[in-house]
């Protein structure tokens, strides 16, 4: 009490230059990351990228070759330290939730609690029942249904009061119908439990939907960390333009810190003089109008999607549609001859890294 | 040696492992430098290094033979020796996977009556040991055998020389013997491979458009084949551990002559010599069968999948199945049992129950029962290592420490004897500088070494059966277990031990009964004037009166069946 406090909390998990080889695979390669206290982060990327691999590291089921983690401030691996799991205080739920058969519910959600007060029993059985699954504590996880499997894990992951719980593609196993409604109870429990949380997921409409802050991997690196809207909005980079959200890419050259297109001239005012770069039109980057404004366009084909529907619209110029979104059904169909303009906010435009 | 439970699943397992980028790196490596580790791998070298003693005994033995011995071996006794051993592995191989898979098929896709009598029964040769077998058909068939009269009654035919029958006395009986005594070891893993295989599978072969033989060809059998592989190679492994057997139908197969170099012509430089010829092909045996079920995913899966069911036969074809489905048992068990109960009873009658068989059933009991326990304790700690702490090179220790189960009995205690000796007499020496005690043959005198020797034997077995039982425990189990607080002691003593124990029974079972039947290796370690059952049978055999060691027989066959019951239902995944 006496000693003043630090003026910033130490992050909750810090990772530092992290590395990882398995045989000739370099699952992950200089990896440095850091999770705030209360955060939830999402490692978002491809199968195979290290994601799940650091996931491992940090709970201590792999050892890194090199680098360090630290958890609350202390080190637990690299630099001599190796602190074995069972030691590390962190919860981590598994892909196939990797609930013991031979144990009933109850006592799946006991089992990291041993040794602990019987408060801690209570607390967890008062988890069982914010789940809505009190009524199953003496069932055997192998007869409940996937969702209720799901919250299991969970609880038992998170009873032991963990300082921070890894969520290994913790919704993959749902159906999408159910995803959704699974998904907003996770978020409400890690947020009304304050738990620190790291999420691996492979899809980007979940690390968007979940996380405060997206880390974006690849092959073993960190692309970029933002939050998700920045993340979606200024992605730094081609390949996370690409993940987040399909685009139309026009390929072009830095001419006085602009890039000219068929539908016209956008800036580029960070890029370098004669730069090959690709602009990306997402739909929502495209004004659809009647002909005469902007752009002229003829739709080739309507997807109608409920909320709203997508045109792919043939423009002179252009090799490949432009797709752009209407809110509703909208009033144009094929064949129908319409005036695009560009959403300046929207369009991205960002070094081509195949052309390099 | 694996019994049913401990089979994969089946693909619908492996497809439920998640994309994982292919790891040499074994789970919890953070543990790499930890207590644990060190532990293990002191334990684990020891046992590799008491499992390898006698090979590299053998070895040292072979260099010790004169100039000539090579030669004298390639040119002599080698080439009839491996041809005949070659025909014979070949023939038995087709017999017991032939038998035993067909025998698995009839059972698991079919339902008709005696289908569950039939279950159970089929295992029964499994409580026969080949000699035993062997010394009962000699009989049986002999020309003034009950069988061969009959058969002369039946045709009408006066005396023997009339009708001269093929005699068992000969590669293809001995075949044909060795075949229906041991396909139970390909039965067993196969039957439980083919209930544990998930409905959909066949289903969708026959939405296919495959028929049901097709379906059995070209999907079941491709599913099963590490099952019969496993099997097969096992049955094999027997075969030529096999002594009595062999000799008794006068085929001189590897295990024979090595027998003969020794006790015949006391040239133990030579036995050991072929006996290393024989552990290359026992050796060749094991690399075929792990190349065999190489690439199977044996990760159970979360949800059970749903079973096939059994399609119902009625009337004559019920009766076919079942006639079929009895071949096998009648050849392998009720002749040579009921025959053994015939001439026990006869025996019991005339004699009553001897003290011998008494005080040789507890001998028996003790011995095979020590071995069990250490064995099985052993065969955990090895198999336990790889998979809790990783790595490579520990698997290689864990081969190293079930190396045993390639070496024959008498090749074993060949093996063991040396070392044995050198270590009673470092031990009397010691003990005679330190206390002024003599201690005679603690090791050989003590029956010390013939556990060891049991151990050696069959600590593959039970390693075998926790690998196996292990491998089907998730990862992600085990690795849950350490988050959630446990140590790699906890994690196996609360997660995996109780997921494997009904692998870690069966295996302890199997090596009792095994313990039970080995004889060659038991008459040659037991301590002096000690008889087990196997020893006391063999005695009265040489002696030419075998009606008297058919009580003892009859008791081993009887010690056999007794885990054959609960090894039935541990193999039977549950509905």
């Amino acid at each position: 009490m006496t000693e003043p406090a630090p003026s910033r909390p130490a992050p909750a998990l810090a990772v530092e230059d992290l590395a990882c080889r398995f045989g000739r695979v370099q699952a992950l390669d200089r990896v440095s990351l850091t999770v705030r206290p209360g955060e939830v982060m999402a490692l978002l990327g491809d199968s195979g990228c290290g994601k799940s691999t650091l996931l491992r590291v940090v709970a201590g089921l792999e050892a890194p070759d090199a680098g360090t983690v630290r958890l609350d401030g202390r080190l637990v691996a690299g630099e001599g330290a190796a602190v074995p799991p069972e030691a590390r205080g962190v919860g981590l739920m598994f892909q196939d939730y990797a609930l013991f058969p031979h144990l009933t519910v109850r006592e799946n959600i006991r089992f990291g609690l041993k040794g602990q007060p019987v408060a801690a029993r209570e607390a967890a059985d008062e988890l069982l029942e914010q789940v809505g699954l009190a009524g199953h504590a003496g069932s055997y996880p192998q007869t409940l249904s996937g969702g209720e499997q799901q919250r299991v894990a969970l609880v038992r992951a998170l009873a032991p009061g963990p300082r921070l719980l890894l969520l290994d593609e913790p919704f993959s196993n749902l159906d999408r119908r159910m995803r959704d409604r699974v998904r907003e109870d996770t978020v409400a429990l890690l947020r009304r439990t304050g738990t620190t949380a790291l999420m691996v997921t492979h899809d980007p409409e979940e690390a968007l939907a979940v996380a405060t802050r997206i880390a974006l991997m690849r092959r073993g690196r960190i692309v970029q960390v933002a939050t998700g809207e920045a993340l979606y909005r200024r992605p730094e980079s081609l390949f996370a333009a690409r993940f987040l959200a399909d685009a139309a890419e026009i390929p072009a050259r830095v001419e006085a810190g602009r890039a000219e297109t068929p539908l016209g001239i956008v800036p580029a005012p960070h890029l370098p003089e004669g730069a090959a770069v690709r602009v990306c039109l997402r739909p929502e980057a495209l004004r659809v109008g009647p002909p005469g404004e902007g752009m002229p366009a003829q739709v080739a084909r309507r997807t109608f999607l409920g909320a709203a529907s997508l045109l792919h619209l043939g423009v002179p110029g252009l090799s490949g549609p432009l797709r752009a979104r209407l809110p509703g059904p909208g009033p144009y169909g094929p064949g129908d001859a319409v005036g695009l303009t560009l959403v300046p906010d929207a369009v991205l435009v960002l070094p081509d890294e195949e052309a390099a | 040696m694996e019994g049913g439970a401990f089979v994969p699943s089946g693909p619908p397992a492996a497809v439920r492992r998640v994309a994982v980028p292919a790891r040499s790196r074994p789970a919890a490596a953070a543990q790499s430098r930890g207590p644990w580790l060190r532990a293990w791998t002191l334990a684990a070298g020891l046992t590799a290094l008491l499992v390898l003693a006698p090979v590299a005994a053998l070895g040292l033995e072979a260099l010790q033979g004169s100039g000539g011995l090579w030669p004298h071996l390639l040119a002599h006794v080698l080439p009839p020796a491996l041809v005949e051993t070659g025909f014979l592995l070949a023939g038995v191989g087709i017999v017991v996977v032939v038998v035993g898979t067909g025998a698995a098929w009839l059972v698991a896709a079919y339902e008709f009556r005696g289908r569950r009598l039939l279950d159970w029964a089929l295992l029964l040769p499994l409580a026969v040991p080949t000699y035993i077998a062997a010394y009962a058909y000699l009989d049986l068939l002999h020309p003034v055998g009950p069988v061969q009269s009959a058969v002369r009654i039946l045709l009408g035919y006066a005396r023997p020389r009339d009708l001269i029958l093929p005699d068992l006395r000969s590669l293809p009986g001995c075949i044909l013997l060795l075949g229906f005594v041991l396909y139970p070891y390909v039965y067993l893993p196969t039957r439980a491979l083919f209930l544990m295989q998930s409905a959909t599978l066949v289903e969708a072969g026959r939405s296919l458009g495959a028929g049901p033989a097709a379906v059995f060809l070209r999907v079941a059998l491709p599913l099963a084949r590490p099952a019969i592989a496993l099997g097969a190679s096992l049955a094999l492994l027997e075969a030529l551990n096999d002594i009595g057997a062999a000799e008794f139908l006068g085929v001189r197969t590897l295990t024979v002559s090595i027998y003969d170099t020794w006790v015949n012509r006391s040239d133990l430089p030579g036995a050991a010599g072929l006996a290393l010829v024989m552990l290359a092909a026992c050796l060749g045996l094991i690399a075929v069968e792990r190349r065999a079920r190489r690439g199977r995913g044996y990760a159970g899966a979360a949800q059970r999948p749903r079973r096939m069911s059994r399609k119902p036969l009625a009337g004559p074809a019920a009766l076919m199945a079942f006639g079929l489905g009895l071949v096998p048992v009648a050849l392998g068990f009720l002749a040579p049992a009921g025959y053994l109960a015939v001439e026990a009873g006869k025996r019991l009658h005339f004699a009553g129950l001897s003290g011998a068989i008494l005080s040789e059933s507890l001998n028996t009991l003790l011995y095979a029962g020590l071995a069990t326990l250490v064995a099985t304790t052993l065969g955990l700690v090895v198999a336990a290592g790889p998979r809790l702490l990783g790595g490579r090179w520990r698997g290689v220790l864990l081969r190293c420490a079930t190396f045993g189960y390639a070496v024959p009995g008498a090749i074993l205690a060949i093996g063991l004897l040396p070392p044995l000796a050198a270590l009673d007499g470092l031990l009397d020496g010691v003990s005679r500088a330190l206390t002024g005690i003599p201690l005679a043959a603690m090791g050989l005198g003590t029956g010390a070494a013939l556990v060891y020797a049991y151990v050696v034997r069959f600590l593959a077995v039970t390693a075998g059966s926790s690998e196996a039982g292990l491998a089907r425990v998730p990862r992600s189990l085990g690795d849950a277990a350490r988050v959630l607080g446990r140590g790699p002691a906890g994690a196996l003593a609360q997660v995996h031990l109780p997921l494997t124990w009904p692998a870690l029974l069966g295996g302890a079972l199997l090596v009792f009964v095994d313990c039970v039947k080995e004889l060659p290796a038991t008459l040659i370690l037991r301590p002096l004037n000690v008889e087990t059952l196997a020893t006391h049978l063999y005695g009265e055999a040489a002696r030419g009166t075998y009606e008297d060691g058919a009580v003892a027989a009859l008791l081993i066959v009887a010690v056999g069946l007794l885990p054959v019951a609960l090894l039935l239902r541990v193999s039977t995944p549950k509905a």
